[in-house]
């Protein structure tokens, strides 16, 4: 198994190094510029969910990052220690006016990663979720909505 | 210090200088609303990386831009970006633009 772990404090700043691995993940599987910025971003916004809402930003619960090299696709799954699933907006594109209308600028991470990715699949229990994700070698049309999976073990 | 301004004859640009809109250096950016002219232009030419929490700080200066009745552009904006926005649908609020067409607009 070709895979790659990473372990970081729930801090913003360290969210930076796992977008830096997986700029050299995504060069390693030989994925093109767009593809990589889409790795980067979708790996982004996963670990900084993981950071503000599974972790509540305690600095020393980690997040877990493991990049999963397979010969099909490429997973990477973010582990935090919420224990709660976080609630995907299904593919509906946000409503821009009425953020504006109501100053509520947030809310966009989990729709911009059901945009980039392949798929998603969400684990929760026993105080822990794992939230992955995965991006096909061969990849689909990108009008293919991505694939999604929700499980919620009991805690 | 993340942006830059230059104030011109018609306009403001607001040069960001962080390769990272993110999280960390979202602040600094949303400092820019205490700058915004009738024509407010962001020059995203150094910009590698944006995130959720970089386009909530965009969003606020549109947020701001529209309280204010002003108008705000994005220049220089790469291909991912541009792809980025269009799927949150930032570009009716943040059209693309050249620093040329809004020269030429005032002239």
């Amino acid at each position: 198994m070709n895979d790659v772990e990473i372990s970081i404090p729930s801090d913003h700043v360290f969210e930076r190094i796992v977008r830096d691995s997986a700029l050299i993940v995504a060069r390693h599987m030989g994925f093109d510029e767009d593809r990589t910025a889409d790795l980067q971003l979708a790996v982004s916004e996963a670990v900084t969910n993981a950071i503000e809402h599974g972790n509540q930003g305690r600095i020393d619960v980690k997040v877990g990052v493991q990049f999963l090299l397979q010969n099909d696709r490429l997973a990477i799954r973010v582990i935090d220690h919420g224990g709660k699933l976080p609630p995907l907006p299904g593919g509906a594109t946000p409503d821009i006016e009425e953020k504006l209308e109501d100053d509520i600028p947030r809310g966009l991470g989990l729709f911009l990663i059901e945009q980039l990715v392949d798929g998603v699949e969400m684990q929760a229990g026993d105080g822990r979720t794992e939230f992955t994700m995965w991006f096909d070698i061969k990849r689909t049309p990108a009008s293919e909505s991505a694939s999604l999976s929700v499980e919620e073990t009991p805690a | 210090m993340s942006i830059q301004i230059e104030q011109t004859p018609s306009l403001t640009i607001v040069h960001i200088l962080t390769d990272s809109v993110d999280a960390l250096s979202a602040k600094e950016i949303e400092a820019a609303a205490g700058q915004l002219r009738e024509r407010t232009a962001l020059d995203f030419s150094k910009v590698l990386f944006i995130n959720s929490a970089g386009i909530s700080a965009l969003l606020k200066l549109v947020i701001e831009a529209r309280k204010q009745g002003k108008k705000l552009y994005a220049l220089n904006v790469t291909a991912h970006h541009r792809k980025v926005f269009e799927m949150v649908d930032m570009l009716r609020y943040m059209p693309l633009t050249t620093l040329e067409e809004l020269q030429t607009a005032t002239t």
